[in-house]
């Protein structure tokens, strides 16, 4: 049995996005995924504690435990998820950079056959649905409920197992 | 039969801030004939720079078990647990149907040394859990303390694993002995991780380990000025 391979992306401040962001991961895993998880850089990190003061501590915390996604992290993986908060949707300076890579991947015909999804509160999750049908990404509906996160990350990890043993 | 696993012959990674060696193929190590010894898979000597460490990831089906020496280990997970380890506790984390936790250095100082053991559970798709327990010091002076069983015990508290293997500790002083039966048809391994030991007459440094079979009694003695510390795990 093949195995799917998930890259999770997050933009995260307070943490709860990265929540997210560990629930679809661990559904992912339950799936019998291998899993990446990756955080957005801040686009002004020496502003970003000083704009969100009461996150210093989790975002020290980030800083030490996450790489931010590379190219290679795409290529790798056969389903993307794309974890956000409300306050920072697709066209925030947080998100722009990596979108713009994914963009670039598609147009050399890297993204061909991976699955996308979105994670996030109802609004982020659909702006980001559309960007995942631009870029081509085969699409698994958002999940905004927290409850169901895990679920999700399951459902994207088999659907990307599926096909990439369909795709052979 | 005692067949001895030499602390220079074993895997090493060398990563700058992750100086590991690696009784059994581990990452980047791989050797076919030290895939783990029964249901001991994973047996790693961690030196983790001050600040320092392995950022979240992904376990499943495995007996996770840390047992530090020096320093302490910061540890996050997907259940929401997050724990400081520190010398003369243990801790064991059932991977289970899924988990992602990290682990770091809880010290921006100081670097931190401890021993990663993975275990594999007699069951696939269990429910993930974490544990962690504290002992005296005392207790594992001249003596076999238990860190790990499969049932608990009333007599000494250790973590509980999914599979029908023990670990325990001892600290030996110059030429203190401790023994140990082995059951008809049991394994075990010795590790040690402090010190220098001799087992059945047979001497062990620092990091060696020794994979026994067909043997009735295990005989530790402590065999330098410091005594030594071991890890001895009773297998199916």
């Amino acid at each position: 049995m093949s195995q799917a391979k998930v890259l999770i992306t997050f933009y995260s401040r307070g943490g709860s996005t990265e929540k997210l962001a560990l629930a679809a991961a661990v559904g992912a895993v339950q799936a019998r995924a291998s899993i990446r998880l990756r955080r957005l850089p801040d686009a002004m990190p020496a502003k970003t504690i000083e704009e969100s003061p009461e996150c210093k501590e989790t975002l020290e915390r980030m800083y030490k435990e996450y790489v931010a996604p590379a190219e290679a992290d795409v290529l790798w993986a056969n389903a993307l998820i794309l974890a956000a908060s409300a306050r920072f949707g697709p066209s925030s300076a947080e998100w722009t950079g990596y979108l713009e890579l994914l963009g670039r991947l598609q147009s050399e015909g890297k993204l061909d056959g991976k699955v996308g999804a979105a994670l996030g509160t109802e609004s982020v999750a659909v702006s980001f649905s559309t960007v995942i049908l631009q870029l081509g990404l085969i699409a698994v509906p958002p999940v905004s409920d927290a409850a169901r996160a895990v679920t999700h990350g399951r459902q994207i990890a088999t659907v990307a197992r599926a096909l990439k043993e369909c795709l052979g | 039969m005692i067949k001895i696993r030499k602390s220079e012959e074993r895997g090493h990674g060398d990563r700058g801030w992750l100086n590991a060696h690696y009784s059994f193929s581990f990452a980047d190590y791989y050797d076919p004939a030290y895939m783990g010894f029964r249901a001991l898979r994973v047996l790693n000597d961690d030196r983790i720079a001050p600040g320092r460490g392995f950022g979240p990831h992904a376990h499943r089906d495995m007996e996770i078990i840390t047992y530090v020496l020096e320093g302490g280990l910061l540890h996050r997970d997907s259940m929401g647990e997050q724990h400081t380890l520190v010398p003369n506790e243990v801790q064991t984390m059932s991977a289970g149907n899924g988990i992602v936790h990290s682990e770091f250095n809880a010290s921006e100082k100081e670097p931190v040394h401890s021993i990663q053991i993975w275990i594999e559970p007699k069951a696939e798709d269990l429910a993930p859990s974490y544990q962690q327990i504290r002992f005296a010091p005392a207790e594992k002076r001249g003596r076999f303390r238990l860190l790990a069983a499969p049932e608990a015990s009333k007599d000494e508290p250790a973590t509980i694993i999914n599979q029908d293997a023990r670990l325990y500790v001892g600290e030996l002083g110059h030429e203190e002995t401790v023994r140990q039966v082995l059951a008809p048809g049991r394994h075990a391994w010795v590790q040690v991780v402090r010190g220098r030991v001799s087992l059945n007459g047979q001497l062990l440094n620092e990091g060696d380990g020794a994979a026994i079979s067909d043997e009735q009694q295990l005989t530790a003695r402590g065999d330098s000025q410091k005594g030594g510390e071991i890890l001895l795990f009773d297998l199916p």
